[in-house]
Protein backbone atom coordinates (compact mmCIF):
# COMPACT_ATOMS: atom_id res chain seq x y z
CA UNK A 1 0.00 0.00 0.00
CA UNK A 2 0.96 3.66 -0.90
CA UNK A 3 1.57 5.61 1.25
CA UNK A 4 -0.68 7.81 -0.26
CA UNK A 5 -3.43 5.81 0.61
CA UNK A 6 -2.87 6.47 4.57
CA UNK A 7 -3.47 10.54 3.95
CA UNK A 8 -6.98 11.48 5.63
CA UNK A 9 -9.13 13.47 2.81
CA UNK A 10 -8.14 16.83 4.28
CA UNK A 11 -4.37 15.66 3.84
CA UNK A 12 -4.70 14.54 0.29
CA UNK A 13 -7.05 17.41 -0.41
CA UNK A 14 -4.79 19.90 0.58
CA UNK A 15 -1.76 17.97 -0.77
CA UNK A 16 -3.40 18.09 -4.21
CA UNK A 17 -3.90 21.74 -3.57
CA UNK A 18 -0.10 22.64 -2.71
CA UNK A 19 1.20 20.66 -5.51
CA UNK A 20 2.91 17.70 -3.69
CA UNK A 21 0.83 15.32 -5.23
CA UNK A 22 -1.47 15.15 -7.94
CA UNK A 23 -4.90 13.84 -8.63
CA UNK A 24 -3.69 10.96 -10.87
CA UNK A 25 -1.65 9.69 -8.35
CA UNK A 26 -4.00 9.72 -5.80
CA UNK A 27 -6.57 7.89 -8.05
CA UNK A 28 -3.67 4.81 -8.83
CA UNK A 29 -2.93 4.84 -5.45
CA UNK A 30 -6.50 4.19 -4.58
CA UNK A 31 -7.03 1.95 -7.82
CA UNK A 32 -3.86 -0.56 -6.90
CA UNK A 33 -5.40 -0.84 -3.07
CA UNK A 34 -9.20 -1.25 -4.39
CA UNK A 35 -7.09 -4.18 -6.54
CA UNK A 36 -5.63 -5.82 -3.32
CA UNK A 37 -8.87 -5.96 -1.70
CA UNK A 38 -11.51 -6.13 -3.36
CA UNK A 39 -10.85 -9.74 -3.54
CA UNK A 40 -11.25 -9.75 0.30
CA UNK A 41 -13.78 -7.33 1.16
CA UNK A 42 -16.05 -7.02 -2.26
CA UNK A 43 -16.66 -3.34 -1.52
CA UNK A 44 -17.51 -2.59 -4.94
CA UNK A 45 -20.68 -3.41 -6.94
CA UNK A 46 -19.21 -1.52 -10.09
CA UNK A 47 -15.62 -0.38 -9.73
CA UNK A 48 -14.51 1.87 -12.98
CA UNK A 49 -10.70 3.10 -12.85
CA UNK A 50 -10.87 4.15 -16.23
CA UNK A 51 -13.29 6.81 -15.94
CA UNK A 52 -11.71 7.50 -12.52
CA UNK A 53 -8.41 7.77 -13.88
CA UNK A 54 -9.50 10.18 -17.04
CA UNK A 55 -11.37 12.41 -14.12
CA UNK A 56 -8.54 12.70 -12.60
CA UNK A 57 -5.95 13.21 -15.30
CA UNK A 58 -9.09 16.30 -15.55
CA UNK A 59 -8.25 17.78 -12.50
CA UNK A 60 -4.64 17.72 -12.99
CA UNK A 61 -4.63 19.74 -16.30
CA UNK A 62 -7.36 22.28 -14.58
CA UNK A 63 -4.86 22.37 -11.53
CA UNK A 64 -2.08 23.18 -13.86
CA UNK A 65 -4.00 26.17 -15.20
CA UNK A 66 -4.40 27.15 -11.38
CA UNK A 67 -8.32 26.25 -11.83
CA UNK A 68 -8.97 24.20 -8.66
CA UNK A 69 -12.48 23.47 -8.53
CA UNK A 70 -13.01 23.26 -4.51
CA UNK A 71 -11.91 22.02 -1.42
CA UNK A 72 -11.96 18.38 -2.43
CA UNK A 73 -10.06 19.06 -5.91
CA UNK A 74 -8.38 15.76 -7.15
CA UNK A 75 -9.61 13.63 -4.29
CA UNK A 76 -10.80 10.09 -5.19
CA UNK A 77 -13.91 8.85 -3.66
CA UNK A 78 -16.79 5.85 -4.19
CA UNK A 79 -20.75 5.80 -2.68
CA UNK A 80 -22.80 3.47 -2.20
CA UNK A 81 -24.99 1.99 -4.86
CA UNK A 82 -28.34 4.14 -4.63
CA UNK A 83 -27.08 7.76 -5.61
CA UNK A 84 -28.54 7.87 -9.11
CA UNK A 85 -26.21 9.10 -11.64
CA UNK A 86 -27.68 10.42 -15.14
CA UNK A 87 -27.65 7.30 -17.53
CA UNK A 88 -26.01 5.20 -15.00
CA UNK A 89 -27.74 1.85 -13.76
CA UNK A 90 -28.35 2.36 -9.72
CA UNK A 91 -29.16 -0.88 -8.30
CA UNK A 92 -29.20 -0.37 -4.84
CA UNK A 93 -28.16 -3.31 -3.90
CA UNK A 94 -30.96 -4.69 -5.38
CA UNK A 95 -32.15 -7.67 -8.07
CA UNK A 96 -35.26 -5.99 -8.39
CA UNK A 97 -33.61 -2.66 -9.22
CA UNK A 98 -30.78 -4.36 -11.21
CA UNK A 99 -31.85 -2.59 -14.38
CA UNK A 100 -32.88 0.76 -13.73
CA UNK A 101 -31.12 3.46 -15.05
CA UNK A 102 -31.00 7.03 -13.44
CA UNK A 103 -32.52 10.02 -15.00
CA UNK A 104 -30.93 12.75 -13.22
CA UNK A 105 -27.94 13.24 -10.88
CA UNK A 106 -28.05 12.91 -7.27
CA UNK A 107 -27.95 16.43 -6.05
CA UNK A 108 -25.07 15.37 -2.95
CA UNK A 109 -22.86 14.14 -6.12
CA UNK A 110 -23.51 17.03 -7.77
CA UNK A 111 -22.10 18.85 -5.02
CA UNK A 112 -19.34 16.88 -4.37
CA UNK A 113 -18.04 16.80 -8.44
CA UNK A 114 -18.48 20.64 -8.18
CA UNK A 115 -15.95 20.63 -5.29
CA UNK A 116 -13.86 18.54 -7.43
CA UNK A 117 -14.13 14.69 -5.84
CA UNK A 118 -13.61 12.09 -8.58
CA UNK A 119 -15.72 8.25 -8.99
CA UNK A 120 -14.29 5.82 -8.53
CA UNK A 121 -17.47 3.53 -8.74
CA UNK A 122 -20.65 2.10 -6.88
CA UNK A 123 -20.49 0.49 -3.65
CA UNK A 124 -22.10 -2.51 -1.80
CA UNK A 125 -25.12 -2.21 0.47
CA UNK A 126 -27.68 -4.28 1.62
CA UNK A 127 -30.68 -4.67 -0.45
CA UNK A 128 -32.42 -1.76 -0.53
CA UNK A 129 -30.70 -0.20 1.92
CA UNK A 130 -32.57 -2.02 4.64
CA UNK A 131 -30.26 -4.37 6.65
CA UNK A 132 -28.37 -3.37 9.62
CA UNK A 133 -25.75 -5.89 8.99
CA UNK A 134 -24.95 -5.34 5.70
CA UNK A 135 -25.77 -8.71 4.16
CA UNK A 136 -26.54 -9.09 0.32
CA UNK A 137 -27.42 -12.03 -1.13
CA UNK A 138 -27.60 -10.61 -5.04
CA UNK A 139 -24.10 -9.42 -5.06
CA UNK A 140 -22.65 -10.75 -2.06
CA UNK A 141 -21.54 -9.73 1.15
CA UNK A 142 -19.02 -6.79 1.72
CA UNK A 143 -16.72 -8.11 4.67
CA UNK A 144 -14.85 -6.65 7.65
CA UNK A 145 -11.58 -5.53 6.49
CA UNK A 146 -10.57 -6.49 9.92
CA UNK A 147 -11.47 -9.41 10.18
CA UNK A 148 -13.13 -10.80 6.68
CA UNK A 149 -15.29 -13.32 8.69
CA UNK A 150 -17.26 -10.66 10.16
CA UNK A 151 -19.93 -8.29 8.68
CA UNK A 152 -19.05 -4.94 7.92
CA UNK A 153 -22.85 -3.54 9.45
CA UNK A 154 -24.98 -2.16 6.90
CA UNK A 155 -26.73 -0.43 5.27
CA UNK A 156 -23.84 1.63 4.05
CA UNK A 157 -21.49 -1.78 4.00
CA UNK A 158 -18.95 -0.89 0.94
CA UNK A 159 -18.95 2.31 2.14
CA UNK A 160 -17.43 0.99 5.39
CA UNK A 161 -15.53 -1.69 4.08
CA UNK A 162 -13.65 0.33 1.51
CA UNK A 163 -13.05 3.42 3.52
CA UNK A 164 -11.42 1.15 6.14
CA UNK A 165 -9.83 -0.67 3.85
CA UNK A 166 -7.72 2.68 2.53
CA UNK A 167 -9.41 1.70 -0.86
CA UNK A 168 -10.93 5.94 -1.30
CA UNK A 169 -10.90 8.97 0.75
CA UNK A 170 -14.34 8.83 1.32
CA UNK A 171 -17.74 7.93 0.60
CA UNK A 172 -21.22 8.40 1.14
CA UNK A 173 -23.77 6.21 2.80
CA UNK A 174 -27.04 6.52 3.54
CA UNK A 175 -29.19 6.24 7.50
CA UNK A 176 -32.21 5.40 7.71
CA UNK A 177 -31.58 3.60 11.28
CA UNK A 178 -27.96 3.48 11.84
CA UNK A 179 -27.22 2.66 8.03
CA UNK A 180 -24.08 5.69 8.17
CA UNK A 181 -23.34 5.08 12.01
CA UNK A 182 -23.01 1.24 12.25
CA UNK A 183 -20.84 0.39 9.36
CA UNK A 184 -18.63 3.42 10.00
CA UNK A 185 -18.22 1.94 13.67
CA UNK A 186 -18.06 -1.51 12.86
CA UNK A 187 -14.97 -0.61 9.97
CA UNK A 188 -13.59 1.85 12.34
CA UNK A 189 -14.07 4.76 10.58
CA UNK A 190 -15.51 8.24 10.99
CA UNK A 191 -19.35 8.65 10.20
CA UNK A 192 -22.10 11.47 10.44
CA UNK A 193 -26.04 11.54 10.17
CA UNK A 194 -26.76 14.64 9.83
CA UNK A 195 -30.49 16.08 11.23
CA UNK A 196 -33.08 15.00 9.17
CA UNK A 197 -33.27 17.28 6.05
CA UNK A 198 -30.05 18.87 6.31
CA UNK A 199 -28.60 17.33 3.62
CA UNK A 200 -30.63 17.01 -0.03
CA UNK A 201 -32.02 13.81 -0.61
CA UNK A 202 -32.62 14.19 -4.24
CA UNK A 203 -31.55 11.54 -6.72
CA UNK A 204 -31.50 8.79 -3.79
CA UNK A 205 -33.25 5.89 -4.13
CA UNK A 206 -35.67 5.85 -1.06
CA UNK A 207 -36.42 3.92 1.89
CA UNK A 208 -38.40 5.86 3.82
CA UNK A 209 -39.35 9.41 2.93
CA UNK A 210 -39.61 10.79 6.65
CA UNK A 211 -36.26 8.71 7.90
CA UNK A 212 -33.42 8.58 5.40
CA UNK A 213 -30.49 10.92 5.34
CA UNK A 214 -27.41 10.98 3.55
CA UNK A 215 -23.96 11.62 5.28
CA UNK A 216 -20.30 11.35 4.83
CA UNK A 217 -18.20 8.65 6.18
CA UNK A 218 -14.44 9.28 6.35
CA UNK A 219 -11.20 8.05 8.58
CA UNK A 220 -11.72 11.65 10.31
CA UNK A 221 -14.17 14.26 11.69
CA UNK A 222 -12.30 16.90 9.82
CA UNK A 223 -12.94 14.61 6.62
CA UNK A 224 -16.38 14.85 7.61
CA UNK A 225 -16.75 18.49 8.41
CA UNK A 226 -15.36 19.35 4.67
CA UNK A 227 -17.94 17.08 3.52
CA UNK A 228 -20.68 18.63 5.07
CA UNK A 229 -19.40 22.00 4.35
CA UNK A 230 -20.16 20.83 0.38
CA UNK A 231 -23.05 19.05 0.45
CA UNK A 232 -25.30 20.16 3.45
CA UNK A 233 -27.79 23.23 2.81
CA UNK A 234 -31.25 23.18 1.01
CA UNK A 235 -31.76 22.10 -2.60
CA UNK A 236 -34.23 23.36 -4.57
CA UNK A 237 -34.62 19.82 -6.17
CA UNK A 238 -35.21 18.89 -2.61
CA UNK A 239 -38.35 20.74 -1.06
CA UNK A 240 -37.96 18.99 2.20
CA UNK A 241 -34.56 19.94 2.71
CA UNK A 242 -34.15 22.39 5.40
CA UNK A 243 -33.36 26.43 4.99
CA UNK A 244 -31.82 26.44 7.96
CA UNK A 245 -28.55 28.19 8.20
CA UNK A 246 -25.05 25.73 7.47
CA UNK A 247 -22.44 26.30 9.33
CA UNK A 248 -18.73 26.34 8.21
CA UNK A 249 -18.08 23.11 9.39
CA UNK A 250 -14.48 23.08 9.03
CA UNK A 251 -13.66 26.19 10.32
CA UNK A 252 -15.19 25.36 13.72
CA UNK A 253 -12.62 22.65 14.02
CA UNK A 254 -9.58 25.69 14.32
CA UNK A 255 -8.42 25.36 17.91
CA UNK A 256 -11.09 23.29 18.67
CA UNK A 257 -11.89 23.99 22.57
CA UNK A 258 -14.45 21.35 24.66
CA UNK A 259 -13.73 22.93 27.82
CA UNK A 260 -17.19 23.64 29.75
CA UNK A 261 -19.39 21.31 26.77
CA UNK A 262 -21.78 18.77 28.68
CA UNK A 263 -21.59 15.36 27.47
CA UNK A 264 -24.28 13.51 28.91
CA UNK A 265 -23.76 9.60 29.33
CA UNK A 266 -27.34 7.37 29.51
CA UNK A 267 -28.43 5.87 32.57
CA UNK A 268 -30.24 3.55 31.02
CA UNK A 269 -30.96 1.63 27.30
CA UNK A 270 -27.80 2.19 25.37
CA UNK A 271 -25.31 -0.36 27.75
CA UNK A 272 -27.79 -3.22 27.89
CA UNK A 273 -26.37 -5.54 25.97
CA UNK A 274 -22.82 -3.84 26.38
CA UNK A 275 -19.84 -6.35 26.27
CA UNK A 276 -17.06 -5.06 29.10
CA UNK A 277 -15.00 -4.15 26.23
CA UNK A 278 -17.60 -1.79 24.79
CA UNK A 279 -18.11 -0.57 28.24
CA UNK A 280 -14.44 -0.41 28.93
CA UNK A 281 -13.09 1.23 25.44
CA UNK A 282 -16.28 4.11 25.74
CA UNK A 283 -15.64 4.59 29.48
CA UNK A 284 -11.72 5.08 28.34
CA UNK A 285 -13.03 7.80 25.25
CA UNK A 286 -15.42 9.76 28.23
CA UNK A 287 -11.80 9.98 30.85
CA UNK A 288 -10.20 11.56 27.55
CA UNK A 289 -12.88 14.14 26.73
CA UNK A 290 -12.83 15.01 30.58
CA UNK A 291 -9.16 15.33 29.99
CA UNK A 292 -10.02 17.64 27.31
CA UNK A 293 -12.40 20.00 30.00
CA UNK A 294 -15.56 18.25 28.69
CA UNK A 295 -17.85 17.94 31.81
CA UNK A 296 -19.38 14.49 32.32
CA UNK A 297 -23.18 14.11 33.63
CA UNK A 298 -25.43 11.19 33.63
CA UNK A 299 -28.48 11.50 32.17
CA UNK A 300 -32.06 9.41 32.69
CA UNK A 301 -33.66 8.05 29.23
CA UNK A 302 -37.05 7.84 28.42
CA UNK A 303 -38.83 4.71 27.35
CA UNK A 304 -36.82 4.07 24.02
CA UNK A 305 -38.83 0.82 22.34
CA UNK A 306 -41.21 3.50 21.63
CA UNK A 307 -38.74 5.16 19.10
CA UNK A 308 -37.95 1.56 18.03
CA UNK A 309 -41.48 1.00 17.48
CA UNK A 310 -42.68 3.80 15.47
CA UNK A 311 -39.91 3.99 13.71
CA UNK A 312 -40.92 0.51 12.50
CA UNK A 313 -44.26 2.17 11.80
CA UNK A 314 -43.30 4.74 9.21
CA UNK A 315 -40.51 2.95 7.67
CA UNK A 316 -42.87 -0.17 6.66
CA UNK A 317 -45.55 2.38 5.50
CA UNK A 318 -43.61 4.33 3.57
CA UNK A 319 -41.38 1.22 2.33
CA UNK A 320 -44.67 -0.84 2.05
CA UNK A 321 -45.58 1.94 -0.45
CA UNK A 322 -42.59 2.37 -2.01
CA UNK A 323 -42.65 -1.51 -2.90
CA UNK A 324 -46.57 -2.36 -3.18
CA UNK A 325 -46.07 -3.07 -6.86
CA UNK A 326 -42.80 -4.88 -7.47
CA UNK A 327 -44.65 -7.10 -4.48
CA UNK A 328 -47.05 -7.92 -6.49
CA UNK A 329 -45.21 -7.85 -10.09
CA UNK A 330 -41.85 -9.64 -9.13
CA UNK A 331 -41.73 -11.39 -5.62
CA UNK A 332 -39.21 -13.31 -6.35
CA UNK A 333 -36.36 -10.72 -7.07
CA UNK A 334 -36.65 -9.87 -3.33
CA UNK A 335 -34.73 -12.02 -0.38
CA UNK A 336 -37.00 -13.20 1.65
CA UNK A 337 -35.56 -11.05 4.84
CA UNK A 338 -35.97 -7.98 3.08
CA UNK A 339 -39.45 -8.83 2.00
CA UNK A 340 -40.10 -9.85 5.29
CA UNK A 341 -38.88 -6.85 7.05
CA UNK A 342 -41.22 -4.45 4.94
CA UNK A 343 -44.29 -6.64 4.00
CA UNK A 344 -46.18 -5.77 7.23
CA UNK A 345 -46.51 -2.28 5.64
CA UNK A 346 -49.00 -2.98 3.17
CA UNK A 347 -51.43 -3.94 5.99
CA UNK A 348 -50.89 -0.75 8.11
CA UNK A 349 -53.90 1.40 8.58
CA UNK A 350 -53.62 4.70 7.75
CA UNK A 351 -54.61 6.10 10.89
CA UNK A 352 -51.47 4.09 12.73
CA UNK A 353 -49.14 5.13 10.54
CA UNK A 354 -50.46 8.92 11.34
CA UNK A 355 -50.02 9.17 14.84
CA UNK A 356 -46.53 7.38 14.39
CA UNK A 357 -46.00 10.70 12.33
CA UNK A 358 -48.20 12.70 14.84
CA UNK A 359 -46.26 11.37 17.92
CA UNK A 360 -42.49 12.44 16.37
CA UNK A 361 -42.09 15.49 17.29
CA UNK A 362 -44.09 14.72 20.68
CA UNK A 363 -41.69 12.32 21.34
CA UNK A 364 -38.86 14.76 20.32
CA UNK A 365 -39.76 17.25 22.53
CA UNK A 366 -39.93 15.31 25.20
CA UNK A 367 -36.64 14.08 24.74
CA UNK A 368 -34.93 17.20 24.34
CA UNK A 369 -37.02 18.60 27.55
CA UNK A 370 -35.70 15.68 29.47
CA UNK A 371 -32.37 14.92 27.52
CA UNK A 372 -31.01 17.52 25.90
CA UNK A 373 -32.01 20.53 27.76
CA UNK A 374 -28.85 19.10 30.51
CA UNK A 375 -26.14 18.50 28.25
CA UNK A 376 -25.22 19.38 24.65
CA UNK A 377 -24.62 15.89 23.48
CA UNK A 378 -25.03 12.65 24.41
CA UNK A 379 -22.27 10.26 24.07
CA UNK A 380 -23.43 6.16 23.50
CA UNK A 381 -22.14 3.30 22.17
CA UNK A 382 -23.15 2.67 18.59
CA UNK A 383 -22.91 -0.60 18.80
CA UNK A 384 -23.11 -2.10 22.69
CA UNK A 385 -22.96 -5.71 21.74
CA UNK A 386 -19.85 -7.64 20.05
CA UNK A 387 -19.31 -7.73 16.52
CA UNK A 388 -21.37 -11.01 14.94
CA UNK A 389 -19.73 -13.26 12.39
CA UNK A 390 -21.45 -13.44 8.72
CA UNK A 391 -22.66 -16.46 9.83
CA UNK A 392 -24.36 -15.38 13.10
CA UNK A 393 -26.52 -12.66 11.21
CA UNK A 394 -27.56 -15.81 8.83
CA UNK A 395 -30.89 -16.78 9.61
CA UNK A 396 -30.52 -19.95 7.25
CA UNK A 397 -27.50 -20.84 9.66
CA UNK A 398 -28.26 -19.66 13.10
CA UNK A 399 -31.57 -19.85 14.84
CA UNK A 400 -30.13 -16.70 16.92
CA UNK A 401 -29.64 -14.99 14.18
CA UNK A 402 -32.73 -12.76 14.16
CA UNK A 403 -32.15 -11.19 17.62
CA UNK A 404 -28.67 -10.53 16.70
CA UNK A 405 -29.96 -8.90 13.48
CA UNK A 406 -32.67 -7.29 15.92
CA UNK A 407 -29.60 -6.15 18.44
CA UNK A 408 -27.40 -4.38 15.93
CA UNK A 409 -29.35 -1.07 15.67
CA UNK A 410 -30.12 -0.94 19.24
CA UNK A 411 -28.68 1.95 20.02
CA UNK A 412 -28.85 3.88 16.37
CA UNK A 413 -32.41 3.64 16.30
CA UNK A 414 -33.10 6.59 18.52
CA UNK A 415 -31.67 9.18 16.90
CA UNK A 416 -33.46 8.55 13.30
CA UNK A 417 -36.43 8.56 14.80
CA UNK A 418 -35.79 11.70 16.64
CA UNK A 419 -34.22 13.23 13.64
CA UNK A 420 -31.21 14.18 15.47
CA UNK A 421 -27.58 14.36 14.10
CA UNK A 422 -25.43 12.04 15.25
CA UNK A 423 -21.56 11.30 14.54
CA UNK A 424 -19.63 8.07 14.91
CA UNK A 425 -15.92 8.38 16.13
CA UNK A 426 -14.03 5.16 16.56
CA UNK A 427 -12.57 4.78 20.33
CA UNK A 428 -10.51 1.10 20.79
CA UNK A 429 -11.10 -2.18 19.91
CA UNK A 430 -12.95 -5.24 21.10
CA UNK A 431 -11.75 -8.81 21.85
CA UNK A 432 -12.78 -10.15 17.99
CA UNK A 433 -10.10 -7.66 17.06
CA UNK A 434 -12.95 -5.39 15.76
CA UNK A 435 -13.03 -1.66 16.39
CA UNK A 436 -15.50 0.02 18.74
CA UNK A 437 -17.28 3.15 18.81
CA UNK A 438 -19.03 5.62 20.65
CA UNK A 439 -21.87 8.46 19.13
CA UNK A 440 -22.18 11.54 19.81
CA UNK A 441 -26.27 12.74 19.75
CA UNK A 442 -26.82 16.69 19.27
CA UNK A 443 -29.87 18.86 19.57
CA UNK A 444 -30.85 19.55 15.74
CA UNK A 445 -28.63 21.37 13.05
CA UNK A 446 -25.52 21.07 16.19
CA UNK A 447 -23.58 19.23 13.40
CA UNK A 448 -20.62 21.34 14.11
CA UNK A 449 -20.39 20.43 17.88
CA UNK A 450 -20.60 17.10 17.54
CA UNK A 451 -17.89 17.26 14.69
CA UNK A 452 -15.82 19.70 16.93
CA UNK A 453 -15.79 17.14 19.81
CA UNK A 454 -14.90 14.18 17.42
CA UNK A 455 -12.06 16.41 16.48
CA UNK A 456 -10.94 17.21 19.37
CA UNK A 457 -10.69 13.58 20.78
CA UNK A 458 -9.19 12.80 17.47
CA UNK A 459 -6.06 15.26 18.63
CA UNK A 460 -5.83 13.80 21.71
CA UNK A 461 -6.15 9.57 20.18
CA UNK A 462 -4.87 7.66 17.55
CA UNK A 463 -8.05 5.10 16.80
CA UNK A 464 -8.92 6.75 13.55
CA UNK A 465 -5.71 6.13 12.45
CA UNK A 466 -5.42 2.73 12.84
CA UNK A 467 -5.39 0.49 9.48
CA UNK A 468 -6.45 -2.81 9.14
CA UNK A 469 -3.41 -5.69 8.29
CA UNK A 470 -5.34 -6.66 4.56
CA UNK B 1 -50.63 -2.63 27.61
CA UNK B 2 -54.54 -3.94 26.82
CA UNK B 3 -54.54 -6.02 23.99
CA UNK B 4 -56.68 -4.80 21.21
CA UNK B 5 -59.90 -6.34 20.27
CA UNK B 6 -60.55 -8.10 17.38
CA UNK B 7 -56.88 -8.35 16.80
CA UNK B 8 -55.95 -9.23 12.91
CA UNK B 9 -55.68 -12.95 12.30
CA UNK B 10 -53.76 -14.26 9.48
CA UNK B 11 -56.85 -15.00 7.38
CA UNK B 12 -57.48 -11.33 7.71
CA UNK B 13 -53.86 -10.71 6.49
CA UNK B 14 -54.07 -13.22 3.63
CA UNK B 15 -57.42 -11.56 2.43
CA UNK B 16 -56.44 -8.38 2.28
CA UNK B 17 -53.23 -9.41 0.40
CA UNK B 18 -55.11 -10.80 -2.06
CA UNK B 19 -57.63 -8.56 -2.52
CA UNK B 20 -56.01 -4.85 -2.24
CA UNK B 21 -52.32 -6.03 -3.73
CA UNK B 22 -52.83 -9.48 -5.72
CA UNK B 23 -50.62 -11.28 -3.47
CA UNK B 24 -50.62 -14.83 -2.51
CA UNK B 25 -49.65 -15.43 1.12
CA UNK B 26 -48.59 -18.64 3.01
CA UNK B 27 -50.77 -19.80 6.58
CA UNK B 28 -47.06 -19.14 8.14
CA UNK B 29 -46.47 -15.73 6.38
CA UNK B 30 -50.02 -14.30 6.87
CA UNK B 31 -50.01 -15.27 10.99
CA UNK B 32 -46.46 -13.07 11.31
CA UNK B 33 -47.57 -10.60 9.35
CA UNK B 34 -50.53 -10.65 11.73
CA UNK B 35 -49.02 -10.60 14.56
CA UNK B 36 -46.78 -7.81 13.65
CA UNK B 37 -49.78 -5.66 12.62
CA UNK B 38 -51.06 -6.28 16.31
CA UNK B 39 -47.99 -5.22 17.70
CA UNK B 40 -47.69 -1.94 15.87
CA UNK B 41 -51.22 -1.60 16.16
CA UNK B 42 -51.34 -2.12 20.19
CA UNK B 43 -48.45 0.22 20.43
CA UNK B 44 -49.33 3.35 18.60
CA UNK B 45 -52.70 3.04 19.54
CA UNK B 46 -51.62 3.40 22.88
CA UNK B 47 -48.72 5.99 22.39
CA UNK B 48 -51.09 7.67 20.66
CA UNK B 49 -53.16 9.11 24.28
CA UNK B 50 -50.56 11.56 24.14
CA UNK B 51 -51.73 13.38 21.16
CA UNK B 52 -53.36 16.97 21.34
CA UNK B 53 -56.46 17.80 18.97
CA UNK B 54 -54.22 21.22 18.30
CA UNK B 55 -51.22 19.56 16.70
CA UNK B 56 -50.08 21.57 14.37
CA UNK B 57 -48.89 20.28 10.57
CA UNK B 58 -45.25 20.55 10.32
CA UNK B 59 -44.15 20.88 13.77
CA UNK B 60 -41.24 18.18 13.92
CA UNK B 61 -39.52 20.76 11.30
CA UNK B 62 -40.50 23.57 13.77
CA UNK B 63 -39.15 21.52 16.85
CA UNK B 64 -35.81 20.54 15.36
CA UNK B 65 -35.57 23.75 14.12
CA UNK B 66 -36.04 25.08 17.79
CA UNK B 67 -33.72 23.04 19.16
CA UNK B 68 -30.87 24.25 17.25
CA UNK B 69 -31.71 27.87 18.62
CA UNK B 70 -32.02 26.63 22.18
CA UNK B 71 -28.32 25.49 21.81
CA UNK B 72 -27.10 28.94 20.72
Amino acid sequence: MSELNELSLVEAADAVRAGRVSSVELTEACIARIEAVQPTINAFISFEPEAALAEARQRDSEAASGNYRGSLHGVPMAHKDLLYRDGKVVTCGSKVLGDFVADTTATVLVRLEAAGAINLGTLGMAELALGASGRNEHFGHCRNPWNPDHITGGSSSGSGALVAARGAFAAIGTDTGGSVRLPSAICGITGLKPTQTRVSRHGIMPLSYSLDNAGPMARTAADCARMMDVIAGYDDNDPTSSTEPVADYEYGLENAEIKGIRIGVPTSHYYDHATDDVKAALSESLDVLKGLGAEIIEVDMPDHTIYRDLLGVILRGEAGSIHARWFAERPEDYSTEVRARIEAGLYLPAVRYVEAQRLRPVLLKEFLDTVMDKIDVLHAPVMASAVPTLEETDSGVSDDALLVNEQLAYCTRAASFLGLPSLSVPCGFADRGLPVAFQLMGRGFQEATLLKIGHAYQGATDWHTRMPAL
Amino acid sequence: MAEMKGALTGADIRKMATEWHGLDLSDLRADQIAAEMNTFNNVTRAAADRLRYDDQPGSFAGVLKKSARSAQ
